[in-house]
């Protein structure tokens, strides 16, 4: 009897309708129609000297207290999470991290609304920067009274996945439900406080987007948030790091029409920009840690740094006998690695942020940053799978016999 | 993530994630307005997203839409009622066994063989263990070569 093989990326492909230049042409509109990111494009290009129209800024003081004391705005954020490994991130962060005690600063606009915003807590894990802030001042309105213009109408796209959006800010949430549960057409603009997603290094036009964001604005206009960002190796050795965050209101439109919502972004007012100087206190433990083993055609090296709140790994592989590492499943080979996944203790471990290279090449690289689990793990295990004989690798077999392990000091 | 950043990925990912889609919707123009409407509310909600983890969070939020989708049609158009969509391709054995497979085998099957996915991805596209999506595959090759192997008896 034949034996079965799995039908080929090419055999399954052809199963859909081909690509075709109306579908090319409607993404490529699409990707032309998204709204520009005001704040990331346009604002890098500000000069620091240049006069803000309304923006004072008031440092008021910095005072760092070397040990956390009671819960900080990291303790809130772990219970509000339901993602365990982040709250497991979080109640770390609250203990190790600097709390900064009266660094605020105000903004206010020529209306005499204030802003406050105050930095929390800071703490720098390997070369991650992890920022708590809480600000207030930061109220969304919502306003009824307006119906859209034909213009106004033709400039609004469809974003029906708002109706199940929980994005932290409880004005908004509170529409969407609303417009879900009661399906009668309404029309609403919401004014938002908002502060910039990225930060600016002080003094310079370096922007930083953040490796992860996570924020709550309750109806009052308090707030609470986290921010993660990538420092250069440049800025490392600072004991203080001066950021300035963009403050800004904005007017967001919203229609929601036979079941569907529709928006579009409208102006904002600057309210210039808030400095914050961070203090840098470095973790206060780094275990290093390294081996090497080959797999078949491949020769694997990692290196593990064991920090305060996270875990870095850098796995590199290397084919020894020329095949390339590749997505495309036509190029692969039975016999060659397939894929690594890290365990540890046994358990898959919350991924923080990673990247990786040397992709369709003969050497790869995977730097990921996990959350470090508490209690700490005593074993690191690689589990490989490789592709299988029987299928014209196309299949993969895992061998958790061969993982490659890291015992943990304790 | 910049504009351009992720209009580049979203170009490179457009295909394979109208691919995804057709296999829910099983129909061109849905397939096309579930990208287009994703492609547009993620880079609503960039903010959350971290451009290292797009791919599986466009996928993932491909899927859902298809879903919604799908399930809006059910309600609209009574089953029984329901016409043959009209520009599905020839009838082909292949298609018809992986269609037989449920949509907890099929999307993983899918992601893995036709768009190369790595086990690990599709796991975290679907928020889902890897064991289960080991499983899960084991299950859907097996099922779909008996549905081949008697499709070739006959």
């Amino acid at each position: 009897m034949k034996r079965f093989k799995m039908p080929s990326q090419r055999e399954l492909r052809a199963m859909y309708p081909p690509q075709n230049a109306e579908f090319d042409e409607a993404i490529r509109t699409t990707i032309r129609m998204l709204p520009e990111d005001e704040r990331e494009e346009t604002q890098v290009k500000k000069k620091l000297s240049m006069s803000l129209a309304i923006a004072i800024l008031m440092i008021l003081a910095l005072t760092c207290a070397a040990v956390a004391v009671g819960m900080g705005v990291f303790g809130k954020m772990a219970e509000q999470t339901k993602d365990k490994g982040y709250a497991q991130l979080y109640q770390t962060l609250d203990e190790k991290s600097v709390e900064v005690g009266a660094v605020q600063t105000a903004a206010k606009n020529d209306d005499g609304q204030k802003v406050t915003f105050k930095l929390a807590q800071a703490y720098v894990d390997g070369n991650s920067l992890f920022l708590s802030y809480e600000a207030s001042g930061m109220q969304s309105t919502v306003d009824y009274s307006w119906t859209p213009t034909e213009e106004e109408r033709e400039k609004m796209q469809r974003r029906d996945t708002f109706l199940d959006a929980d994005t932290g800010n409880e004005i908004f949430d509170e529409l969407m439900q609303t417009w879900k549960t009661e399906g009668t057409d309404a029309d609403a603009v919401i004014i938002s406080r908002q502060n910039s997603f990225g930060v600016y290094q002080a003094g310079t036009d370096e922007y930083w987007n953040p490796q992860f964001s996570d924020e709550r604005i309750t109806a009052d206009g308090t707030a609470i948030g986290i921010k993660v960002f990538e420092l250069p190796d440049e800025v490392l050795e600072l004991e203080t790091l001066p950021i300035e965050f963009d403050v800004f209101e904005e007017r967001a439109y919203y229609s929601f029409e036979a079941g569907h919502v529709y928006e579009y972004r409208g102006e904002q007012k600057d309210y210039g920009r808030v400095r914050i100087d961070v203090p840098l206190r470095q973790n206060e433990m780094q275990a290093d840690y390294h081996t090497e083993k080959t797999l078949n055609t491949v020769q694997v090296s990692a290196d593990v740094a064991v920090m305060d709140a996270t875990i870095r790994t850098v796995v590199r592989l290397k084919s020894l006998d020329g095949h390339v590492f590749s997505e495309e499943s036509e190029n692969w080979k039975a016999g060659n690695l397939a894929e690594l996944n890290l365990h540890m203790d046994g358990e898959e471990p919350t991924l923080l942020s990673g990247k990786s290279s040397g992709m369709e090449t003969t050497e790869y690289t995977e730097e990921m940053v996990y959350v470090k689990p508490n209690p700490l793990p005593t074993k690191l295990e690689w589990i490989p799978s490789f592709y299988a004989a029987d299928d014209d690798g196309r299949d993969v077999e895992i061998h958790p016999e061969e993982a490659i392990t890291i015992e943990l000091a304790q | 993530m910049t504009k351009k950043q992720y209009g580049e990925e979203a170009e490179r990912l457009a295909p394979s994630l109208r691919r995804i889609a057709y296999s829910i919707v099983h129909n061109e123009q849905d397939a096309q307005d579930a990208v287009q409407q994703v492609l547009l509310s993620v880079w609503a909600h960039r903010e959350s997203v971290e451009f290292a983890r797009l791919k599986p969070y466009l996928t993932r939020t491909v899927i859902n839409a298809c879903r919604d989708i799908q399930r809006m049609r059910q309600k609209m158009i009574p089953m029984e009622e329901m016409p043959e969509a009209s520009d599905r391709q020839p009838d082909s054995v292949l298609r018809d066994a992986i269609e037989c497979l449920s949509e907890e085998m099929r999307i993983p099957l899918l992601l893995h063989y036709m768009e190369g996915y790595k086990l690990r991805e599709i796991a975290g596209t679907l928020g889902v263990s890897l064991p289960q999506i080991t499983s899960r595959l084991f299950r859907a090759r097996r099922l779909l070569r008996d549905m081949l192997e008697e499709e070739a008896e006959r």
